[in-house]
């Protein structure tokens, strides 16, 4: 059996053993690589950092399940972060049920870091099912959609939302999702409404949302864990997304390497199987 | 407490995990627990936030939204039809009046067209076209700027190599291939400046060209009125290389994605179960 044929038939299980131990090495040796900040990060954080302190609120939704998790909780608590140190008061709200304790969580854990009230400098609003009705209906009145908070409170009861009814109240909205609705706000928010929109979604997403990018519709796109990694340096709280850099780097450069060799050992075999050409004897 | 949840959470990522090594009764489990506990939490979260509030509060206890509302009342109503709505689509477990669930389907699905078709338009068709309706001509964005000229030297460079220098100094020697590159370089500037200066800006974005050209290969391999010779086929084919080109970055993206699941499994394991990372 010829080398190119021994690596055709290699174990899968070699490979995830070496992907496995790619990952976990730069924990304990983390090389440092830099990440740099890529345009649409750039705009996503200038659009926060521009929102007025103690004034109308951002919108967070935070539309992600668990399944998605490593690469949308870096951002959550990212875009947190950088509201509560510029004390830009945040709603928080979520279209996936299953981002109901997700969202809490992600709001609870960076509200701790900082001196903030709930109910003044931020609220979370719970879930609510049906995407498109629900984005809609908070365009004519929040109230509507969500009558109180998650918690059983009145928004009215809360001084954050008095004087907040629809979109023309709130200057920025930001969807965090590894499903459709992060395209729904551009649909039902931005296009009617014309509410400016950014988002954060898993990489495996983010090339069908270039186009809105390009063309406006969102003012700044966060992809995958490295999206949220740029966004950590821009508010120097390196955390989670920064920590997995360093082993998604050796990873790509590791899946480079297995390209490489699978395609010259697929090469190499199929020539020495091709009929050496024989001529009429 | 804190351990003993994260440690049940540590158990049961290794149990799926050791799917990679062969299918076993720890996968299993861990795989009937995933769709157990999701099936229940998501009744729990349903019935809390929308059929009690929505349905079941305004219906029987007379209350919506904390505030009380009359038995018959159109609010009372438009808690009670929709729900009713909801229950017609269980008829299909009885074969027999199975017929009566497309009425809530029908309603379903005529209120989302309804909703959606116009946003939905504006959004992927109406705002598309706009933004791909882009001169050629200027750039102010100094970033952009340099993406053009970088973008402007090597496809002019690459034009240069194959069509003239390659046919007239074609060399096996590699220092004269490093000489024909650099011919090719110098001529591919040189290409990207005359464009400018014909621009009336004096800058020409070749990226806004390149998203022109693409749009229209793109769409001309998707057109299957004609057979795909002469300009359409040429058109077709750089349609191609622009699809290829997308692909690339979606496996790129995806290849980033599913790592990045596998890093937040690991930084579970390492940092918040055997806190051995900081």
């Amino acid at each position: 059996m010829s080398w190119a044929e021994k690596v055709l038939k290699v174990d899968r299980r070699w490979i995830f053993l070496a992907i496995g131990i790619a990952v976990t090495i730069p924990f304990f040796l983390p090389l440092g690589l830099p990440v740099i900040t890529t345009p649409p990060v750039q705009s996503l954080y200038d659009a926060v950092d521009e929102l007025e302190p103690n004034a109308a609120p951002l919108l967070l939704s935070i539309d992600y399940a668990p399944a998605t998790l490593p690469e949308l909780e870096p951002m959550s608590m990212a875009i947190l972060r950088h509201c509560f140190e510029k004390d830009v008061d945040v709603v928080v709200m979520t279209l996936h049920p299953a981002g109901y304790g997700l969202a809490e969580r992600a709001v609870l854990n960076a509200a701790e870091e900082y001196d903030v009230t709930y109910g003044e400098d931020f609220a979370f609003l719970g879930f609510q099912p049906g995407v498109s009705a629900v984005i809609l209906g908070m365009g004519i009145n929040i109230r509507n959609v969500f009558p109180e908070d998650a918690y059983g409170t009145p928004l009215d009861e809360l001084p954050l939302m008095q004087g907040v009814r629809n979109y023309d109240d709130i200057p920025l909205v930001i969807s965090l999702a590894g499903w459709s609705a992060a395209e729904a706000w551009v649909y039902f928010a931005y296009q009617p409404y014309r509410q400016t929109v950014g988002a954060g979604v898993t990489a495996v997403m983010a090339t069908d949302f270039y186009p809105y990018l390009n063309a406006g519709q969102l003012v700044g796109l966060l992809g995958g864990m490295r999206g949220a990694a740029e966004y950590e340096g821009l508010v120097q709280h390196p955390d989670q997304g920064t920590r997995g850099m360093d082993s998604q780097s050796v990873i790509h450069l590791l899946i480079i390497v297995l390209i490489a060799i699978g395609n010259t050992a697929y090469f190499m075999a199929r020539r020495a199987k091709a009929p050496s050409g024989g001529g009429v004897s | 407490m804190t351990f003993i949840w994260t440690t049940i959470g540590a158990l049961l990522t290794l149990s799926i995990y050791s799917f990679l090594y062969k299918d076993n009764p720890f996968y299993k489990f861990a795989e009937h627990l995933v769709v157990g506990v999701s099936a229940g939490y998501y009744l729990v979260i349903y019935y809390f936030n929308f059929i009690h509030p929505n349905v079941f509060s305004p219906v029987f206890l007379l209350r919506m939204g904390g505030e009380p509302i009359g038995f018959g009342s159109f609010l009372w109503w438009m808690a009670l039809i929709p729900g009713l709505l909801g229950i017609l689509l269980y008829a299909r477990f009885f074969p027999k009046f199975a017929w009566v669930g497309r009425w809530a389907l029908g309603v379903y699905v005529g209120g989302y067209a309804g909703l959606g078709i116009s946003p939905v338009m504006q959004a992927r068709v109406i705002e598309q076209l706009r933004a791909n309706a882009v001169s050629v001509a200027g750039v102010e964005d100094p970033f952009a700027a340099m993406t053009n000229l970088a973008l402007g030297v090597v496809i002019f460079a690459a034009m240069t190599y194959l069509l003239i220098v390659k046919r007239n100094l074609g060399t096996k020697n590699l220092l004269a291939k490093i000489g024909v590159l650099l011919v090719s370089a110098v001529m591919g500037y040189a290409g990207w400046w005359v464009l400018s200066l014909i621009s009336s800006t004096g800058v020409v974005s070749l990226t806004n060209i390149l998203l022109v050209v693409g749009l229209l290969g793109t769409l001309s391999y998707f057109f299957f009125s004609m057979k795909h010779k002469g300009l359409l086929g040429g058109l077709a084919r750089v349609g191609i290389a622009f699809l290829m080109v997308g692909f690339g970055a979606s496996f790129g993206y995806t290849v980033m994605s599913r790592v990045s699941l596998l890093i937040g499994r690991v930084s579970f394991l390492l940092h918040d179960w055997l806190h051995l990372i900081d």
